[in-house]
């Protein structure tokens, strides 16, 4: 029996679709940039005036001056990459066929590599998904594995983090009764759940710590997860 | 993850979170929302979808939609081969140009041996005012459906319907015009609207096999006469209701009839709070079934 999405593109339906919407999806210009009128505000509450036609003009010449002195460089939006990262963390957990099999948070990009058993279900993942933001991404197949690679920018602090901070994030966050957590001085590990992991990156992100670390997401074949953060090399 | 579902002017929406052992439900209940202005479609759906995340208070969820089915159109054509230019053909000499500019179709198999297919046109404003709202909202939308379609979904997720080799889809609805939905051997055979009044009720209309809707009725008409214990054209019915026709579910369900099963969720899947389900008041969960598609449950 075929499954209705009415997210897909319209015509012959063939197959079921996983086509989505995201508003991760449609950010190809950074944030501040003069907003189109259908995205930019709440449908309702779209006020006109010249006021607003003002603020927007001296925007689009501030950005413009911006842009003449740092044409080339990518604005870095740390929540958006780790928000696409926690995505796939949470649908590998329901997903049948695509899997987040690892995510290595580095100095100035974030890798991220699913897995699928169907190399259809890596392409209607290009298809429907990162593509419109143009994040660099390869798909290869290993042992009968297909994956696909994304390249995502990311800025990480120089100054680095102290491990002993990890420790105490640790004590105060929320786990299941299922974790394993372990230390060095300069290594931090834990073993557990998807919202185990989840529930750390995002209390990590909360207290400034994500981009002070190098830190790595690994789905296990057991289906549980584990996170190690590293302190940068001074 | 959210999934929502429209009866009217009622959404009903499940919150659920996967666990080891599947999907685990948080919250679920419904609000009422009005269509205060027909132009601002897209302010309607922003102002429905932004009560129920400030309720359920999930961040940004990944949800789901299921449309009301008077929310669409729906038509059938023959389409060998499921050739596009056939079925252009057949839009434009059945349609009108302008509907055709501000509806967006999808052409969904039906049985093979019909050679037709069923036509599903949904408004472009619909579609354009979720994809807007994905994004005023930070959200994502993982799908949407329509009514009896989803919660056919839902079935064979939560209840493996498609482990039997025909199942029937039964929603009960207002002053005893009900929609069904029958599916043999994994394909759509036939879907209707009766309306059970009467000693012969009467069709109000049908998609498909008509031979195979009339056994229907006359299946239907014979167990509500209680001249049968079982319905004989599907091997398993499932049951349910959007707009609270309660005491008629009750009194299907109180025959206790060999396969006729109450489509709800809530009877499958594991809830975080210890609460005692109402079997019938949450019935309409049924059409919160296009969230569990490809999921363990």
């Amino acid at each position: 029996m075929f499954d209705l999405n009415f997210i897909t593109e319209p015509g012959i339906q063939a197959e079921s679709s996983d086509a989505s919407w995201s508003y991760l999806h449609k950010r190809k210009e950074p944030e501040s940039e003069t907003p189109s009128e259908s995205t930019s505000t709440k449908p309702d509450r779209a006020k006109s005036g010249w006021k607003y036609y003002a603020v927007g003009a001296i925007t689009i010449i501030i950005l413009a001056g911006i842009g003449i002195f740092n044409q080339t460089k990518p604005i870095v939006r740390p929540d958006m990459v780790l928000n696409q990262v926690i995505d796939l963390i949470v649908e590998s957990g329901y997903m049948k066929d695509l899997q987040l099999a690892d995510a290595y948070f580095e100095s100035d990009n974030v890798r991220v590599t699913i897995s699928a058993g169907e190399l259809s279900s890596l392409h209607n993942f290009t298809r429907g998904y990162r593509k419109e933001d143009k994040i660099p991404y390869e798909i290869f197949r290993k042992n009968e594995t297909n994956y696909i690679s994304l390249k995502f920018p990311w800025e990480g602090d120089k100054k680095g983090g102290d491990i002993e901070e990890l420790k105490s994030l640790a004590g105060k966050t929320v786990f299941s009764n299922k974790i394993n957590i372990n230390f060095t001085d300069n290594e931090f590990e834990l073993h557990g759940r998807s919202s185990d992991i989840i529930s750390y990156l995002l209390q990590m992100a909360d207290n400034g710590l994500i981009q002070k670390f190098t830190l790595s997401v690994h789905h296990l074949e057991s289906g549980r997860f584990y996170l190690k953060v590293q302190a940068k090399k001074a | 993850m959210l999934a929502i579902s429209q009866s009217g002017t009622t959404y009903h929406y499940l919150n659920w979170i996967p666990s080891e052992r599947g999907p685990l439900v948080t919250q679920h209940g419904s609000i009422q929302k009005v269509v205060e202005n027909p132009n601002h479609i897209d302010q309607y759906y922003y102002d429905v979808l932004d009560e129920i995340f400030l309720k359920v208070n999930n961040g940004n969820p990944i949800c789901t939609f299921s449309l009301d089915r008077n929310q669409v159109l729906f038509s059938t054509c023959f389409a060998e081969d499921n050739d596009p230019a056939l079925i252009d053909w057949h839009l434009k000499q059945s349609l009108d140009e302008k509907l055709n500019k501000v509806v967006d179709y999808y052409h969904y198999p039906m049985m093979q041996e019909s050679g037709k297919m069923l036509n599903i046109g949904i408004p472009k404003n619909i579609r354009q005012s979720f994809q807007a709202n994905m994004r005023l909202l930070k959200s994502k939308l993982n799908g949407i459906s329509v009514g009896i379609f989803s919660a056919e979904t839902g079935a064979r997720q939560w209840m493996q319907a498609d482990k039997h080799e025909s199942y029937l889809i039964w929603k009960i609805g207002k002053k005893k015009m009900d929609e069904l939905l029958l599916i043999r051997n994994g394909e759509m055979v036939t879907y209707f609207s009766f309306h059970r009044s009467g000693k012969k009720g009467k069709m109000m209309w049908q998609f498909g096999d008509s031979s195979a809707a009339n056994s229907i009725i006359q299946d239907i008409l014979s167990v509500q006469g209680e001249k049968s214990t079982k319905f004989s054209l599907a091997k398993q019915v499932f049951i349910y209701t959007s707009d609270g026709n309660i005491k008629e579910i009750k009194f299907f369900h109180q025959l206790n009839l060999e396969n006729l099963t109450l489509l709800n969720p809530l009877l499958v899947l594991e809830s975080t709070e210890d609460e005692k389900v109402h079997e019938y008041n949450t019935l309409p969960l049924a059409e919160t079934g296009n969230a569990f598609r490809g999921i363990d449950v």
